[in-house]
């Protein structure tokens, strides 16, 4: 087997020290001088109509120094791309759900902003609205957006194989509807920018987003300013989970209120901004219907999802296209039917959230499985093992499927988690649950670009230095970037110096979400670090009369296999490069891929290109109280096909981070709305788990090594929470014989199902 | 937030100059636990907050000739770590256990979860169960000593005058042969506000209950007592039958709400389900 110096090893975050004394600057502890706070004016209505908005009487306050409406914008309609474009940073016509931006005020503190705030008098004309999607799509419902009609902002018909036949030739057909709620992402740190617009007119933000590149376009876009003039920068980040991705209208808004009022100017989202006002994961109904043959072949399988996009598009086309994806890529089936529709309600907008789509689709497609091996009287995990998704294959939706676990994955758990025997044993409110999933392990080409780049270059005194665009959230891409570096470099991670997330000093990187990160950052270190290895070895060949297949690197020293003592230092050749033969050391690594085949056709939404998939099953053990209906996850077991953990410490992690995130949309996390209002904007009523509600968590990790991954990586980040849910809805119909079709799974529900058994 | 001033009297004659002087909206703080969420959301705008931390003689756990007193200022967690707390009123002791997470419970009193009077309070079904007194003092007068069952007068609503704190709570130390148990269903394991709560206290005399104490949280406007069903288990022996018409007597005397975390059928129902497994508990011997 190969020998690693740094990949696979189990080594803490680099900045974990730095975090847990308090040091790490976040964007949230960024304080200039003479710098302002930023208020927003939120509608206070789900849908309206804006008159007239009069700023007189708070531009008069003493301390306030900027107000801002639309007619201080320029206008500008943003979403991820030009052509979902629905949203403005502050609205000039319509306010389209409760929270909706309609006027910005900069002043010396927060408490004289929120006066200011108080002083603003806006004129609405209400009317009517519709917070249920179904309801939204019914001719007559209240228009959202002028030119949308039905409220549907996008459609997905997407059909393989021939549907018709397929449940023709089946022996068992079964149909049911699930439906999932809304999700609060609850990142540590709110969101919070500081914006200093310069007096030529140049920009520097200081933010907390999951795509300094990116932002630094769409600012670009929605400003009407060319991107040579802004400089993004992301500090430390304390979590996003898909919430950080977009452009934020208060980062548009607090750039404004700089160059109006010549000062810095920050914004820093409350608790409650947080949950009032950023995305949230989009609310789905499923309707799927499924044929089978008696000995578990799934022949024909169809999906028709109603997805709650709220007011604004944002990811919600995307999301809708790979709640698509995964559904109709998870296990053999030929012939598929997926029809999709993401539809506006007056209702805080959905985004990007941890499996963009895909936790949906599983919740639905992995509830279904459970009821057709009951059916059946097959063993779930038989049912699976049966379809299981193959290694380079592709599938009949035309995604290619080149390292593939899953089957390792479904035994691997079963075995962990005691399966059989406690399936002979179980006990009378126990019960066990298993679901699988697939998704992306490196990001997708699909909007047209993957990218990410990196440089490593090698100083005149031996300084080693990589810089990539990516920005560590949390999950630890510096620790295991630096890794594979460093591995490649037979050095210790700790010798590295690492920029990143700077849009004036990195090589552009497309963010961090899809899971990406790992695979995509991770190919271009690789390449980049390569590129200067083969220049050290190069001018080492030359020094020490060798050939370069003969040399070997250590500790910053390049020797001559075989010859004790024959040997020159890292910094040796690099100041004989700089100085002698004035050449820098800098190796270049760029990511964009996969290649884009013939299979991929946009418009019929057939094919998927992204350069790896994962895969995963989760096994959880719940233990219900049949008096509250009660719901105790006493044992969970993850197993997930990786391609390989670059650092196995971090990915459980991940893991471990993701299942509890899952558990808690499975079982408390609700974000409910009353016409349109959130009702729990806080985490008193707002459930996440607290440490005693985790079970303990068994990680497996399955290395399958990618053939195309870095070291055979991929990722990890998104898809660990995929299969949560699904498996402790199977677990509670395991112990009581419950279904749980609508999540969250509240005792209330569970005490309700048992009521009328 | 708006502005509001702030003080911290060193003993209570400051805190009574304090209130006499000052003709403004007053509000008292203690841990703040509940006043800091309040204001953050502009539930109350007080004007004057008169932090009576500082009141250290208000923060003490005794017991004298079988009463056992604790002082208002005493936080959950001084009463999670006394032994007098622990051994003669275990139903106090897991109820405080139950409150909060640890962080609140460092900084929350006694005084301020029964001042704050929210129907879901943990601390009061077992001092109810226990037949506390609440204690206070008003300026320079005599104090008063109110029993707890006739505190509440609704949400956020009790008996005391807006001037007028509460300095401590006492009860008369359970018998030997008394049991009690206090359950606590929260939508997770910690951080949990109350759905239902019940604390149950009987005294037996071989099969018969001689004195039984039973109260609930999060089913009525406050926190009540419920004296018919009290009545149905004393001078009986407690069979299934009893039981039974127990459960009728809870629906009866309960009056829940639909929230953002149950509704009101929910409650009702999980009410006779914690009360069942009160009272076996507590017949099988348990004490908390
Ligand atoms: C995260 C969190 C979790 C919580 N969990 C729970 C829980 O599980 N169970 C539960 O019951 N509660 C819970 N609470 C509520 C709160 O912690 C308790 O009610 C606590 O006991 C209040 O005490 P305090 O000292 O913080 O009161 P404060 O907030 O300081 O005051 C509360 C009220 O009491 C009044 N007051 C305080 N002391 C006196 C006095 N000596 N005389 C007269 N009036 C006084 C104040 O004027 C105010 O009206 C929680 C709160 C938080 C923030």
């Amino acid at each position: 087997m190969e020998q690693h110096s740094a990949v696979g090893k189990r080594i803490p975050q680099r900045d974990a020290v730095d975090k847990v004394k308090g040091s790490a600057i976040f964007t949230n502890d960024i304080k200039l001088k003479g710098m302002l706070y930023c208020k927003i004016l939120r509608s206070p209505l789900p849908h309206s109509r804006i008159i007239n908005i009069d700023v007189s009487k708070a531009e008069k306050l003493i301390g306030v120094k900027a107000v801002l409406t639309y007619k201080d914008t320029p206008q500008v309609k943003f979403s991820i791309s030009p052509t979902w474009a629905d949203k403005l940073p502050l609205e000039s016509e319509k306010a389209r759900y409760i929270g909706d931006e309609i006027a910005a005020v900069a002043a010396v503190d927060e408490d004289t902003a929120q006066e200011a705030l108080d002083l603003i008098q806006v004129d609405f004309e209400e009317l009517p609205g519709v917070y249920d999607p179904v309801e939204a799509m019914k001719p007559g419902a209240p228009v959202i957006h002028d030119s949308v009609e039905n409220n549907i902002s996008k459609a997905i018909h997407m059909e393989c194989g021939n549907i018709e036949e397929g449940f023709a030739s089946g022996d068992l057909i079964l149909e049911d509807t699930f439906s999932t709620q809304a999700q609060s992402h609850c990142s540590l740190e709110t969101h919070c920018c500081v914006a200093i617009c310069e007096p030529n007119d140049e920009i520097k933000i200081w933010v907390n987003t999951q795509a300094p590149h990116a932002l630094r376009q769409k600012l670009s876009y929605a400003l009407n300013i060319d991107a040579s003039k802004i400089h993004v920068i992301t500090p430390y980040l304390g979590g996003g989970f898909g919430s950080k991705i977009d452009l934020e209208p208060a980062q548009a808004i607090c750039i404004l209120l700089s160059k109006k009022s010549g000062r810095p100017v920050r914004i820093s989202n409350t608790r409650k901004d947080q949950f009032i006002s950023t995305r949230i994961r989009h609310p789905t109904i499923s309707e799927l219907k499924f044929g089978v043959k008696r000995d578990g072949t799934i022949v024909a399988k169809q999906a028709r999802v109603v997805m709650d996009n709220g007011a604004y598009n944002s990811h919600g086309p995307a999301v809708l296209l790979y709640n698509n994806v995964m559904f109709s890529s998870l296990y053999r089936v030929e012939n598929i039917k997926y029809e999709g529709y993401l539809v506006y309600t007056n209702k805080n907008w959905g985004g990007a959230c941890r499996g963009y789509g895909d936790p949906q689709a599983t919740f639905a497609q992995e509830s279904m499985m459970d009821m057709i091996a009951e059916r059946l009287n097959m063993d779930p995990i038989d049912l699976r093992l049966k379809n299981a998704n193959n290694p380079n294959e592709i599938t009949a939706n035309k995604v290619r499927i080149t390292s593939c676990g899953l089957r390792e994955c479904l035994t691997q758990a079963k075995e962990a988690s005691n399966w059989a025997e406690k399936k002979e044993t179980k006990s009378k409110y126990r019960g066990l649950g298993i679901a699988s999933m697939i998704y992306t392990g490196g990001g997708s080409i699909g909007s047209g670009f993957n990218y990410s780049g990196a440089t490593m270059q090698i100083n005149a005194d031996g300084t080693i230095h990589l810089s990539v665009g990516a920005v560590d959230i949390g999950q630890g891409s510096n620790t295991i970037l630096t890794q594979m570096a460093a591995d490649v470099l037979a050095v210790d991670p700790e010798a590295i110096r690492l920029t990143t997330a700077d849009t004036d000093t990195t090589l552009p990187c497309m963010g961090t979400f899809g899971s990406r990160v790992t695979f995509c950052a991770g190919s271009a270190v690789f390449q980049a670090t390569n590129e200067v290895k083969n220049m050290l070895l190069e001018e080492a060949s030359e020094i020490l009369e060798a050939n370069m297949e003969d040399l070997e690197m250590k500790d910053k020293e390049i020797f001559v296999k075989g010859s004790l003592g024959v040997s020159v230092t890292f910094s040796e050749l690099a100041s004989r490069a700089h100085y002698k033969r004035k050449k820098t050391l800098i190796g270049h690594g760029y990511y964009n891929g996969p290649e884009v085949s013939d299979d991929f056709d946009p418009t019929s939404y057939v094919g998927y290109p992204s350069p790896a998939m994962v895969f995963a099953t989760h096994i959880a053990e719940v233990e219900i109280d049949p008096g509250t209906g009660k719901v105790d996850v006493i044992n969970f077991v993850a197993a997930h096909d990786l391609g390989r953990a670059i650092n196995p410490l971090l990915v459980e992690g991940q893991i471990e981070g993701a299942v509890a995130q899952g558990i808690g949309w499975a079982l408390t996390e609700d974000l409910k709305f009353e016409n349109g209002k959130i009702v729990n904007p806080n985490f008193h009523d707002y459930k996440i788990l607290t440490i005693k509600d985790v079970p303990k968590i068994t990680s497996i990790l399955v290395e399958t090594i990618d053939p195309n991954g870095p070291f055979g990586a991929k990722g990890i980040g998104e898809c660990a929470m995929v299969p949560t849910a699904p498996a402790i809805v199977n677990a509670i119909y395991d112990a009581i014989g419950v279904r749980i079709k609508d999540l969250p799974a509240t005792p209330e529900k569970i005490f309700d199902g048992l009521k009328k058994i | 937030m708006n502005e509001v001033d702030y003080i911290i009297p060193k003993n209570l004659e400051e805190v009574f100059r304090a209130v006499e002087k000052k003709k403004r909206k007053i509000k008292f703080i203690a841990g703040c636990t509940n006043v800091i969420p309040y204001m953050r959301e502009e539930a109350i705008s007080p004007e004057l907050l008169i932090d009576l931390s500082s009141l250290q003689n208000l923060n003490y756990i005794r017991e004298e000739n079988g009463i056992i007193a604790i002082g208002a200022l005493t936080t959950i967690s001084k009463l999670t770590a006394s032994e007098i707390i622990r051994n003669q009123s275990p139903i106090l002791f897991s109820a405080a256990s139950l409150l909060g997470n640890p962080l609140t419970r460092n900084r929350a009193t006694i005084g301020g979860n029964l001042a704050d009077a929210s129907p879901a309070a943990d601390m009061v079904p077992p001092l109810l169960a226990l037949e506390a007194f609440v204690h206070t003092k008003r300026g320079e007068g005599e104090g008063r000593e109110i029993s707890l069952d006739k505190f509440f007068l609704g949400p956020n609503k009790t008996v005391l005058a807006e001037d007028e704190i509460i300095t401590h709570i006492t009860f008369s130390r359970p018998k030997d042969s008394a049991r009690g148990i206090y359950i606590k269903l929260g939508l997770r394991n910690s951080m949990a506000i109350s759905v239902v709560s019940i604390a149950l206290m009987i005294e037996m005399e071989g099969k018969v209950c001689q004195k039984a104490r039973v109260a609930l949280g999060a089913v009525s406007p406050t926190p009540i007592r419920v004296y018919r069903l009290e009545k149905n288990l004393e001078g009986k022996e407690i069979d299934q039958k009893i039981i039974q018409e127990c459960s009728v007597i809870l629906k009866e005397e309960t009056s829940p709400i639909s929230d953002i975390r149950a509704s009101a059928e929910y409650r009702k129902l999980a009410t006779s389900v914690l009360f069942k497994r009160a009272i076996q508990g507590a017949l099988n011997g348990e004490k908390t």
